[in-house]
């Protein structure tokens, strides 16, 4: 006999059965992602300008010793 | 032509290898003496006292013969091609019953790693394997693998670093710091090979516009393209760009099991710039964990969100500590902090500092450090579930495989077998990046309380994409299989141990 197993599954099964399992999908949830989301884009923007003055600045530089 | 063994234990070697070369490579007495004791016995001082060196001669190097073949050979002067290999063992050995398998059963779990002798006077350090096991002072974790060797006709192991000095005119520092780092990844892992020095020279040939021998160096840069030529996703940082975060970007890393190619140089007042590569750190003490302040983010958003919610937050890469260092200078495993890197150098190396470093990444991880801290600490502070007020966290950030982490937390105990089996059953990529949340109280215990997953594959940061998995505050959030968004589920973790399979420490429990 073909058995499927998948302990995952039947624990969320059991926390929906408690009313322990909820989404992340109300208009506060929403409202910090969107405000996260643009943080994060803005810290993007200044990683990449280090990024490449990090580039930039290596070039100047020859280890010999 | 027969293989002749020397004998001698540590206190000797000096005499023994000053013999080797005098025997061996028919150096001239005063010259070997001198070259014996300045190049080999800062090694042997390092070494436990109860250390027994065996030399084997007549010993064909791989790297010296490919330096000799495209290098020495063209020279008037007459190299010899052999070299010698010193094998390391902790106790005596008897010789004559090395033959017998119940006694090299007995005694192979001695052997300490091994030393190349090569016939260029005074560079005679050549390669090296040594366990830290072999040190008198080896309070220090760091990356390392199982590199294969012999003694007397039968096969070895050793689990260490790879090392070697340079001979300044086929390999400088900068040469030398590729080829231990391609040493390492490719006994470690089966998408890399090693590489000699003509390979190093061959492949840096389609962008150098000058002769390559004798070497004169290399540019960070060069040392970026060989690395990427070699397989890796290569990331340059330098200090001026990341300040503050420069060094505890070099800790992540580290702690992440990736050794680093370290750039040190005092441009442009001096002229020394020098490669080292960074394989570890000292073992961290509770006292270290108490002397840890809490982070002040120069993030204004991050700091405002500390300071709102009454937080207490601790980064584990700010950790006063010392690192340890492969430099090609000096003997195995040399330690140092990252703000006096060259400290146990002469005076004129002392204004020396750390500026670059160069991370061989998997090509496939596309999330790196930076973002990754940053993405962590912003989705605490400011996300859909944002922490509990007045909280108190040390967090600790490494990428690892997703591999080794499942293989570590299925068979850890004081895991909560729920989560457990909901992070065992999570589909991940090879590489992932984790941030276990601790407390100074807990991380003294070498637990947590709190673990964080990102997908290092997944640089799209919009929508928490790189999130998989996420257990605080008594619930744990992962992303919905198919349609996208977070699930919470009531699911309470308690403290568990630290996963500690990145980086290996030989007394620390």
């Amino acid at each position: 006999m073909i058995e499927r197993i998948n302990k995952s599954e039947e624990i969320r099964a059991e926390l929906v059965r408690e009313g322990k399992v909820s989404f992340l999908d109300q208009p506060e949830h929403n409202e910090a992602m969107l405000k996260l989301n643009e943080g994060l884009l803005e810290d993007r923007r200044e990683f990449k300008v280090k990024e490449k003055n990090s580039f930039t600045a290596a070039s100047k530089v020859i280890l010999t010793s | 032509m027969s293989i002749s063994i020397y004998k001698a234990p540590i206190a000797e070697g000096v005499q023994l290898v000053t013999r080797l070369l005098i025997d061996e490579f028919n150096i001239e007495p005063f010259h070997a003496e001198t070259v014996a004791t300045q190049e080999a016995k800062p090694h042997f001082d390092k070494y436990l006292d109860t250390c027994v060196i065996f030399a084997e001669s007549g010993y064909v190097d791989r790297v010296f013969r490919d330096s000799y073949y495209h290098y020495y050979s063209s020279k008037l002067a007459n190299y010899k091609r052999d070299c010698i290999r010193l094998s390391f063992f902790e106790g005596d050995l008897d010789l004559s019953r090395w033959r017998s398998s119940d006694y090299f059963n007995e005694v192979k779990s001695n052997y300490r790693g091994y030393m190349i002798l090569r016939p260029v006077i005074p560079f005679i350090i050549g390669r090296s394997a040594i366990s830290p096991k072999l040190l008198k002072d080896n309070n220090f974790q760091i990356c390392s693998t199982t590199l294969q060797t012999s003694f007397n006709g039968t096969k070895l192991s050793v689990e260490a670093f790879p090392h070697s000095s340079q001979d300044t005119e086929t390999i400088s520092c900068a040469e030398t710091t590729l080829w231990a780092i391609m040493e390492y990844f490719s006994n470690r892992y089966p998408d890399y090979t090693s590489v000699l020095p003509s390979k190093i020279h061959y492949t840096l040939n389609k962008i150098t516009t000058e002769r390559q021998i004798p070497s004169r160096g290399l540019s960070i840069p060069q040392l970026s393209f060989a690395l990427r030529e070699f397989g890796f996703g290569t990331r340059i940082y330098f200090r001026d760009e990341y300040n503050e975060d420069f060094d505890r970007l070099i800790s992540t890393y580290i702690e992440s099991g990736i050794p680093l190619i370290i750039g040190i140089d005092n441009f442009p007042t001096g002229t020394i710039g020098h490669a080292v590569i960074c394989v570890g750190h000292e073992n961290i003490s509770n006292e270290q964990i108490d002397n840890l302040t809490a982070y002040t983010f120069s993030n204004i958003e991050i700091q405002n969100a500390i300071v709102a919610g009454g937080h207490a937050i601790y980064d584990y890469d700010a950790i006063s500590k010392e690192f340890i260092f492969i430099d090609d200078n000096f003997p195995s495993y040399q330690k140092a902090e990252l703000n006096n890197p060259t400290i146990h150098y002469m005076p004129s190396w002392h204004t020396c500092a750390i500026k670059h470093f160069i991370v061989p990444l998997y090509h496939k991880i596309y999330l790196e450090a930076v973002e990754v801290k940053n993405f962590v600490i912003k989705f605490l502070l400011l996300g859909p579930e944002p922490l509990s007020a007045n909280s108190n966290l040390l967090i600790k950030t490494f990428l690892t495989s997703s591999r080794s982490f499942k293989d570590g937390l299925s068979l850890e105990s004081e895991f909560d077998s729920n989560v457990k089996e909901i992070i065992l059953g999570l589909s991940l990529p090879k590489f992932i990046w984790v941030s276990e949340l601790s407390t100074k109280t807990l991380l003294k215990e070498k637990k947590a309380q709190g673990l964080i997953i990102l997908d290092a594959t997944e640089p799209n940061i919009s929508f928490f994409k790189p999130l998989i998995f996420a257990a605080y505050n008594d619930f744990i959030l992962t992303q919905k299989a198919i349609e996208g968004g977070i699930e919470k589920k009531v699911l309470p973790l308690p403290h568990f141990k630290c996963f500690i399979n990145n980086l290996k420490a030989i007394n620390y429990d």
